[in-house]
């Protein structure tokens, strides 16, 4: 069917090639299962930090969520984003003003809260959220 | 993670833009890949070529693709591949797992590796089409639908 001919015998490029291929299949898998086993250390941590005191002025970012959905604080109050996650997010409101930019993982971003805005990831759109301001 | 700021950075702030674009680009030539090999195989007489013709833009299409999709696939497996929920995402990697798979199983075929698969490239290749049209339908998709 081809005009080019086709070689005869395996050769060792091929040999590459395939194994490229699979590198590529199993990276995916790979990288899950990995951020699986940090994910549960991460969660770990956390636990051990919330029975220390951990604020209720922090919305963290993972799982391409953010969490809590809604955060509701006073007027005033300095709101924290971490992303615990293993892929870059933005805090940005849809309204426009506020934008994070790029937030690396293990990285965090504050505000201080003077109004209530609906928010999103602009890498990954369907991550959104809400912060509500009281007083 | 450096790697996808400096690329991000690198286009401006826009290389979700980009892997959109790539991967759309992806999955119209791998539809494009699906017409040309019909008409090397004579099942079909569109696009109106010759089939040496249909063989060779086959394969100068294939190695576009992949170096397309290569290029996306890094990008994510670098950045953001790990979760598994929501269920898209979780889709997203099983689909992009299955391309790899079956193009290696492809050229296992192509470099003689495997000579007993040359009846099943067929469906090796419309198994590729089909995944990456998965793989853009729970990226490319939800990108639209959510703007």
């Amino acid at each position: 069917m081809s005009d080019v001919a086709e070689p005869r015998t395996a050769s060792l490029a091929g040999i590459l090639v395939v194994l490229l291929f699979l590198v590529f299949a199993v990276a995916g898998p790979v990288v899950i299962v990995w951020e699986r086993l940090g994910a549960d250390a991460g969660a770990a941590a956390a636990r051990e930090g919330a029975g220390a005191g951990g604020g209720g002025n922090t919305v963290g970012m993972a799982g391409l969520k953010f969490q809590p959905g809604t955060l509701t604080v006073a007027k005033g109050t300095t709101v924290v984003f971490d992303n615990d996650d293993t892929a870059p997010h933005t805090v940005t409101a849809r309204s426009g003003g506020t934008d994070s930019g790029v937030i690396d993982p293990g990285r965090s971003f504050s505000l201080v809260a003077s109004e209530g805005f609906d928010y999103f990831c602009s890498i990954h759109p369907s991550m959104t959220a809400k912060l509500v301001v009281t007083g | 993670m450096d790697i996808i700021k400096s690329l991000n950075d690198l286009l401006g702030g826009q290389l979700l833009l980009w892997k959109v674009v790539l991967t759309s680009l992806v999955f119209a030539c791998s539809g494009l890949q699906v017409l040309l090999a019909a008409r090397f195989y004579e099942a079909s007489t569109v696009p109106p070529i010759s089939t040496g013709t249909a063989a060779t833009a086959h394969r100068v299409n294939g190695t576009l693709t992949l170096g397309l999709a290569m290029a996306v696939a890094f990008t994510c497996l670098v950045g953001p591949a790990g979760p598994t929920s929501p269920t898209r995402v979780l889709l997203h990697s099983v689909f992009g797992t299955l391309v790899f798979v079956l193009l290696a199983l492809k050229f296992a075929v192509l470099k003689r590796l495997w000579r007993a698969g040359d009846r099943y490239l067929p469906w090796i290749g419309s198994g590729l089409f089909l995944s990456f049209a998965a793989i853009w339908a729970t990226s490319v998709a939800d990108y639209i639908t959510a703007r």
